[in-house]
């Protein structure tokens, strides 16, 4: 039978079937095969098909049944029946082949981010910042662009699981009802487990469910959270609050490993106003100290970045602390010279109530409260950090230790473990999968049938971000809605609808619990205007009032880590996070922007530990600390703490679906509660073997080649011209062609580029860029159109990291397209250079022919065209590419002909603005500008006037059409050379 | 000998080209005109023997390059400004020295055949069939031996007489 | 006969030959049973090819990924497969056209199977442009015709040049070889005992008779094509080299490659026509028509070729220093001591090294010797292409995008498979066809009794 007839009749019985779903979808398929009209529809419809439509019901439920089972989940694909509401600015008058825009929020990466969910007839495609929210002010970054895979991601888990058989969400409510027999009337019994919330209908929900079994328990864990912070607060302020910073601010900034241009909550926004203050003015720039361990995206912006072994950071504090007159106990040691400490100092003390002391999460509460207290003695409260009360969980929330002793001491009758994959990620001296066995009664809620649900007597889907009614609540305190982009491919329900279930509410439906809540706790709300806008209004604005406890540091003296030790540093992996992305092949394939890596994690060592223990890269070492061991290839990172082994989090996931098992291995094979972050007195030794790691990129240094053009501020104001010395475009033998109505062109600041690669996975997303795989990666044929390059400068102890994002150039004069021998690459009247897929034959002359090497090639057949749901989730508007054609950067023609299009129906120019490439509205810092290069009003030729401005390779003489502004350092001057 | 039976010709053969080319040049003082030799290799002596003038196959060649040439500068015209002009590498659309490659070698290649096609047609070939290969012995000529045809549908006794006096070690008639 | 008849007698062919011993010496090679040797290397070049069509299909059904090409080096094995058959070919022509121009009485015993040579070389090397494409089965959308979309090529690129000079090369070597085989194949028609032969050399020889006048046409036609073929070569080998040189490219994009290729084909075209003359004359006892003076020609005109190509080295790597342009300077560095040195260094020691010994005349008279240094100078000038395109490929302008080129085992099928099917072909042209032109052995026997 012909997989093009079944197609046909499986639209035909689809569309008898309309909607059903899940059971009702099979009994309406049954009751269809036995259907006489259907099958004369059949036979009239098809009369080549009058046997099929003449089958019995077995034979006709085997052939369709097959093709239906995923039929019926793209015919489901529509948005749900209740009312959502799209964007506020939602263009009028849309056409179905026009997106629609929904703001919507996404809880993600310890983050929460108001963000629009592009939606091509109910089918959510791309997501883009929600400039109305202001953790996001129109930006996002590489983890949301995401998440429309893993809602399409064909892995997640689909029906409720009873010891890992399918089974129903009928068949777990019948087995809810023998609940209340297996634990006492006031609940002690009954735990919970769930991630940090940020959601307050949830914490509504567990406060109602705590008043009415007062012994249940409920415990939050997350591997990367913000406990150091929180405890130093406490420790600060005798309160529980949190540091809101205004970077936009501060002229003078020092992160003591604190990342907050790279996972700190609220890193899209801190990313934005410490980006506007970059710009090259001698009043208006600030200046960055950066003391870390292991390299950043923040160290990497650094003016001063000042390596320090983590564990010996607490003592810089102290010492600087001390420096500043904030009398809490000597210290010395640290290892940082007095010079650069009293330069710090009179920086600091220069910019009284404009500098500004932040705290990364991998340093001890101490430090954290330290930086409190300087802070306010600089005076800095209220200008450049404020703070915000955190609700009191005290006797709601509880510990994961307190969990385990729990477990041990055999109180825990039933433990429902909501989204929390400990099984995995858990502490191990907790030694929790062990534990998890004696829970009699184990209930896993989740997206996916991970870890812990393996050892779940139940697993019970859940419903994806996009696919349901939620809340979320920044660290900042802004509050924002989640609504429901489509209605659930599976059977997956909210938490808010699962916690009703399991709390037997009258009310179930996730919408009415969210609205509900928000109509009881916040009378004024507009609730049609939040969900629509994508934030609250005015929420997060309220300042708590705090003042510091002198004595809260007495009796504290930090150890720098001793000569000789080498100690491990724990992080969060810059893509796959704590491992929850592990099976998401845009964020595995997405090179981490440190180290260039793909697919895999690695022990970071530095270049003297590499050479002390003549390691190459890729080769295994076996870690020790506290007498575990754990086998890890290692990657030399320049810049890298001496001492310090970076390890990230998130990989060697066993149950984490098709794309993410096996990769890299398990750093929380070592993590243990006490040494969370930071674990001294660490042993490595090299193991015989080594492994590939895939790196998109092995050689680091620029070759002496003006690519990344980097001058001090001193310098550009001295000679404003010094970027652009020595530059002229050569003179061209061939005429000018006509000029087209627009000129598009790009620029892109390499001064407020942070590298985070967020334009990658936009451009991935927007353009249905395939995912090739670590092998393919290996053989060098990665598919992103716009890649990040990385360059150090200097020596490889402690370097200066350059970013450079590179897209296609659209060079005036190609080179790639004098060599295409079928004309399938070619210019338009508008200068882009276009390909022409379906003429490419591939001789792959013109990427051999482009000097920025920005040509990609599909060697194989990259594109799944298999998987159902992979298809529901590509962006219609862009044609998806098959073996052996060249493809590249459009410039994101599709949006250029959108824009077209609105303005011949307007019957008015394209306006400034209106056409946004999608690396351009990722990026956080509006680091790429993007026009009509031929209006000189228009914000692109504005930036390209700059004279920072420069072409890549200008003396090839291609004219390229995208070209960057040099990057401006604004180091101390009082340090001079001692950078 | 059928004498009464439609006769090609006369066939003569002889042990080297100097006696073949000799022969040639008596029969032709002896007032016969049709004569065909046939050589194992080319024999120049034979071209002012047989009086052979030039040939079309350096015009032929000729024309088939002009062709080839001119045809191929003139499409690449018209396709690339004219048809269908598109923008590449910011280069003109009449990108002329961008067109002599393509013309040359279809120059050469109109040329050649041009030359081939002359040979083939002013030999007549291909020709399966003719009256020379009835003699047993002509396979002889595409060896070793060399061998002269005088055209004369009668029989002549005269001829054969002075064919052998000129030294022929074998003569046949060639029927038709 | 005079002394410098008997002189010359013997070192363009051996004494007591006649007409006759020659027609039936070098007919009865294609007329009589296959011998064993001929099974043996018949059975060989064929597993060979077989592999080879075992990449074409593995290559059709999963496409170029199969093989070590990447970004940066998106061009490797099968270009550099490409441009060494091609070369290969050229000394066919070279040796039946211009040495038959300049009058060169050697050539007579060479030409044929050195045409075949060439015919083979161009028809295994123009698989390869094809194969290399991500899309094989458009390969002719390179090619002007009338469309739907009345679309053309696009005629800038030296891709389109390159397809036309290989199509063009193709068919005129083919025209120039077929019509020297025709009289040839008369004479075996003449020869044949068995109506089945009878039939297959008659229908291929047109029914040539030999007449005089049809003579003449053919010797001006073979004037006329050798006169063509001469300067088809030269462009050919240039359009190659442009295929390179139009990139914008260090080490590509230099005005001195077309002369380089050219060079570079005389160099392992003559290596080649040696590598298979010496067993062939061995095997097949030609040693009384391919003789050591045949030989000694074939290795000067190699040994000249091959200081020419020495000579291009030098001055690449010159240019690279005296142009001060940076990307030249590193692109050459990296040849000299970059991570793929190794074949630069292979390149010299066969190509500028090896023929050194072809000075002495003892070398240049000594089959095995001669063997040997062809076969290393056809290893060297495979080398040689393997440096101008990974060695200009793997470091360009912006080192982000430096990588390596590490070749798959599909790499080396395609290079072993098609040297399979080249030799596939030779041995059923010696099997079938008159590997000396018998034709012009007579007329040069003739020409050297007139002589004497």
């Amino acid at each position: 039978m012909s997989s093009i007839r079944l197609e046909q009749a499986a639209a035909l019985a689809r569309r008898r079937l309309g909607d059903a779903q899940g059971r009702r979808f099979w009994r309406a398929l049954e009751a269809l095969a036995d259907d006489p009209g259907f099958k004369r529809e059949l036979g009239e419809a098809l009369p080549q098909f009058s046997s099929f439509a003449a089958m019995d019901r077995r034979r006709f439920l085997q052939l369709l049944g097959a093709s239906l089972a995923f039929g019926g989940l793209a015919a489901c694909s529509r948005p749900p029946p209740e009312q959502i509401v799209p964007w506020v600015s939602e263009p009028s008058g849309t056409t179905p082949d026009m997106p629609q825009f929904f703001a919507t929020t996404l809880a993600y990466a310890g983050d929460v981010l108001g963000v629009l969910v592009a939606s091509h007839m109910g089918r959510p495609t791309k997501i883009e910042g929600n400039r109305l929210h202001p953790a996001s002010l129109g930006a996002t970054g590489p983890v949301p662009q995401a998440a429309v895979l893993e809602l399409w991601d064909p892995d997640r888990s689909k029906l409720p699981l009873y010891l890992g058989k399918p089974t129903s969400w009928d068949a777990f409510a019948i087995d809810l009802k023998a609940w209340p027999a297996s634990f006492a009337h006031d609940g002690s019994g009954l735990h919970v487990l769930s991630d940090r919330i940020v959601s307050p209908t949830l914490r509504a929900q567990r406060d109602r469910w705590l008043a009415q079994f007062p012994r249940l328990r409920w415990y939050e864990y997350a591997p990367v959270a913000q406990d150091n912070a929180e405890q130093g607060a406490q420790l600060a302020f005798g309160t529980l609050a949190a540091p809101r910073y205004h970077f936009g601010q501060a002229d003078v900034i020092v992160s003591l490993e604190a990342d907050f241009l790279g996972d700190m909550p609220g890193r899209v926004a801190y990313a934005r106003a410490f980006a506007d203050r970059r710009h090259p003015t001698a009043a208006g720039m600030n200046r960055l100290y950066a003391v870390e361990a292991t390299p950043t995206l923040t160290g990497a912006m650094a003016d001063h970045r000042w390596i320090l072994e983590s564990s010996s950071i607490a003592v810089f504090a102290q010492e600087l602390a001390q420096a500043l007159g904030l009398g809490t106990g000597a210290a010395s040691g640290s290892g940082i010279s007095d010079r650069r400490l009293q330069a710090l100092r009179s920086d600091l003390l220069a910019h009284r109530g404009r500098c500004l002391m932040v705290v990364g999460e991998s340093q001890p509460p101490q430090v954290h409260a330290l930086a409190h207290l300087l802070n306010e003695k600089l005076g800095n409260v209220g200008h450049t950090v404020d703070y915000m009360a955190l609700p009191d969980d005290s006797g709601k929330r509880y510990a994961l230790g307190e969990l385990c002793q729990a477990i041990a001491r055999g109180e825990v009758q039933r433990l429902v473990v909501l989204d929390c994959n400990i099984a995995y990620h858990a502490p191990v001296d907790l030694n929790l999968p062990s534990l998890l066995k004696k829970v009699p009664h184990l209930v896993h809620w989740g997206l996916y049938a991970d870890e812990t649900a393996q050892l779940a007597q139940w697993h019970l889907p859940a419903s994806h971000a996009l696919e349901s009614w939620s809340d979320a609540q920044t660290r900042s305190g802004v509050g924002s809605i989640v609504q429901p982009l489509i209605e659930p491919l599976y059977q997956g329900r909210s938490v808010h609808e699962f916690v009703a279930m399991l709390m037997g509410d009258k009310v179930q439906d996730g919408r009415s619990i969210v609205e509900d809540y928000w109509r009881t706790h916040d009378a004024g709300i507009d609730w049609t205007q939040s969900v629509r806008a994508g934030v609250i209004a005015d929420s997060g604005k309220d300042v708590a009032t705090v003042s510091s406890r002198t004595n809260a540091l007495d009796d504290w003296s930090p150890q720098p880590l001793p000569f000789g030790a080498v100690e491990l540093v724990f992080r969060p992996d810059p893509t796959v996070w704590d491992g929850r992305y592990a099976n998401n092949g845009w964020l595995q394939e997405l090179s981490k922007p440190q180290t260039q890596l793909t697919w895999s994690n690695a022990a970071l060592v530095s270049p003297q530990l590499a050479a002390q223990y003549e390691l190459d890269n890729g080769d295994v070492v076996v870690l020790e600390h506290e007498g575990r061991k754990i086998e890890a290839p290692v990657w030399i990172t320049p810049g890298q703490a001496a001492r310090s082994i970076t390890l990230h989090l998130g990989y060697g996931r066993t149950c984490a679906g098709r794309v993410g098992n096996g990769l890299g291995f398990n750093a929380y094979r070592l993590r243990s509660s006490r040494h969370a972050w930071t674990a001294p007195g660490a042993r490595l030794q090299k193991a015989d073997r080594s492994v590939q790691l895939a790196s998109t990129q092995d050689h680091f240094d620029m070759e002496g080649r003006a690519l990344v053009r980097s001058v001090s501020l001193a310098e550009l104001i001295a000679d404003a011209q010094v970027v652009q010395k020595g530059d002229e475009t050569p003179a061209s033998l061939y005429p000018e062609q006509a000029q087209g109505e627009y000129a598009w062109g790009m620029a892109i600041d390499l001064n407020t580029c942070i590298g985070c690669k967020g334009c990658t996975i936009a451009c991935q997303a927007e353009n249905n860029i395939p995912v090739v795989g670590a092998d393919q990666v290996l053989r060098e044929r990665e598919m992103h159109w716009i890649r990040v390059d990385r360059y150090y400068s200097g020596p490889p102890e402690h370097p200066t990291t350059h970013h450079q994002p590179v897209p296609c150039m659209h060079c005036e004069h190609a080179p790639c397209e004098l060599v295409c021998p079928v004309g399938a690459t070619v210019h338009d009247a508008e200068g882009l250079n276009v390909q022409v897929y379906n003429r490419c034959i591939g001789t792959r002359f013109c990427s051999n022919n482009c000097p920025y090497k920005v040509r990609r090639f599909n060697f194989l057949q990259f594109a799944d065209l298999e998987t159902e749901t992979l298809k529901a989730q590509r962006n219609p508007e862009v044609s998806v590419r098959n073996r052996g054609v060249m493809e590249k950067c459009t410039y994101c023609i599709q949006r250029i002909e959108n824009a077209h299009i609105a303005a011949d129906r307007e019957q008015r120019r394209i306006q400034d603005g209106e056409v946004v490439t999608a690396c351009q509205a990722a990026c956080p810092t509006q680091a790429i500008t993007f026009g009509d290069v031929r209006d000189p009003a228009s914000a692109v030729s504005r930036v390209k006037a700059s004279s920072r401005n420069y072409a890549l390779l200008e003396e090839l003489n291609t004219r390229p059409r995208t070209s960057y502004l040099a990057q401006v350092r604004n180091p101390n001057p009082a340090l001079g050379d001692d950078a | 000998m059928a004498g009464e039976q439609e006769r090609y010709g006369c066939m003569a053969f002889f042990e080297t080209p100097q006696a073949l080319v000799e022969a040639v040049r008596a029969l032709r003082e002896a007032g016969y005109t049709q004569i065909e030799a046939y050589t194992p290799f080319p024999l120049e002596a034979l071209d002012d023997a047989l009086d052979i003038r030039g040939n079309a196959v350096p015009l032929a060649t000729f024309v088939g390059g002009a062709i080839g040439a001119v045809g191929m500068l003139v499409m690449q015209y018209i396709a690339a400004v004219i048809h269908y002009p598109v923008r590449v590498g910011g280069r003109p659309f009449a990108s002329w020295p961008a067109f002599i490659p393509p013309a040359l070698e279809i120059t050469f290649l109109l040329a050649a055949l041009g030359g081939v096609l002359a040979m083939l047609v002013g030999n007549r070939l291909p020709k399966f069939y003719h009256p020379v290969f009835h003699v047993e012995r002509f396979g002889r000529a595409s060896q070793d031996a060399f061998v002269l045809v005088v055209r004369s549908e009668r029989v002549e006794e005269q001829l054969r007489s002075l064919l052998q006096g000129l030294g022929a070690v074998q003569v046949d008639e060639v029927p038709a | 006969m005079s002394a410098a008849g008997t002189a010359r007698h013997e070192r363009l062919l051996a004494r007591g030959h006649t007409y006759t011993s020659l027609s039936d010496k070098i007919g009865k090679l294609a007329l009589r049973p296959n011998g064993t040797l001929w099974f043996v290397s018949f059975a060989c070049s064929l597993l060979l090819t077989l592999l080879f069509a075992a990449g074409v299909g593995e290559l059709l059904k999963k496409g170029v990924g199969i093989w070590g090409i990447n970004i940066p080096v998106a061009w490797a094995f099968a270009l550099i497969n490409y441009v060494w058959w091609i070369a290969i070919g050229m000394a066919g022509t070279f040796i039946s056209a211009a040495l038959y121009l300049a009058r060169q009485d050697w050539r007579s015993s060479l030409n044929r199977y050195a045409e075949a040579m060439t015919v083979f070389a161009v028809a295994v090397s123009g698989l390869f442009p094809i194969f290399h494409l991500g899309r094989p089965w458009f390969f002719y959308w390179v090619a002007f015709y009338p469309n739907r979309m009345s679309l053309w090529p696009q005629w800038r690129s030296s891709l389109v040049w390159d397809f036309l000079a290989i199509i063009a090369y193709l068919l005129v070597s083919i025209m120039y070889w077929y019509v020297g085989l025709l009289p040839d194949l008369a004479t075996l028609r003449d020869q044949a005992r068995t109506r089945g032969k009878q039939v297959f050399y008659g229908l291929f020889a047109l029914g040539w008779r030999g007449e005089a006048r049809h003579w003449k046409r053919l010797e001006s036609l073979n004037l006329v094509l050798a006169g063509l073929a001469v300067p088809l070569v030269f462009s050919v080998h240039s359009m190659v080299a442009l295929d390179f040189s139009e990139g914008t490219l260090p080490g590509w994009h230099s005005t001195m490659f077309p002369p380089f290729f050219v060079a570079g084909a005389f160099f392992s075209g003559f290596a080649m026509a040696l590598v298979l003359g010496i067993p062939l004359r061995r095997w097949l006892g030609l040693g009384d028509i391919i003789t050591p003076k045949h030989l000694d020609n074939l290795s000067k005109m190699m040994l000249a070729a091959g200081l020419f190509v020495g000579y291009n080295y030098a001055v690449e790597c010159f240019m690279a220093f005296y142009s001060g342009d940076p990307y030249e300077m590193a692109e050459m560095k990296d040849r000299l001591a970059g991570p793929y040195a190794w074949v630069f260094w292979t390149v010299i020691a066969c190509n500028v090294v090896a023929i050194q010994f072809l000075w002495s005349p003892r070398m240049r008279r000594n089959p095995v010797a001669l063997f040997v240094i062809s076969m290393l100078v056809l290893i060297g000038m495979w080398y040689e292409r393997f440096m101008l395109i990974v060695n200009t490929l793997f470091r360009t302008y912006l080192p982000s995008s430096w990588g390596m080129f590490y070749p798959t085992l599909w790499d080396l099928i395609f290079l072993f498979g098609s040297i399979g099917l080249f030799l596939l072909l030779f041995t059923l042209f010696v099997r079938w066809l008159p590997i000396v032109a018998m034709f012009e052995m007579r007329k040069l026997l003739h020409k050297l009794q007139g002589a004497g």
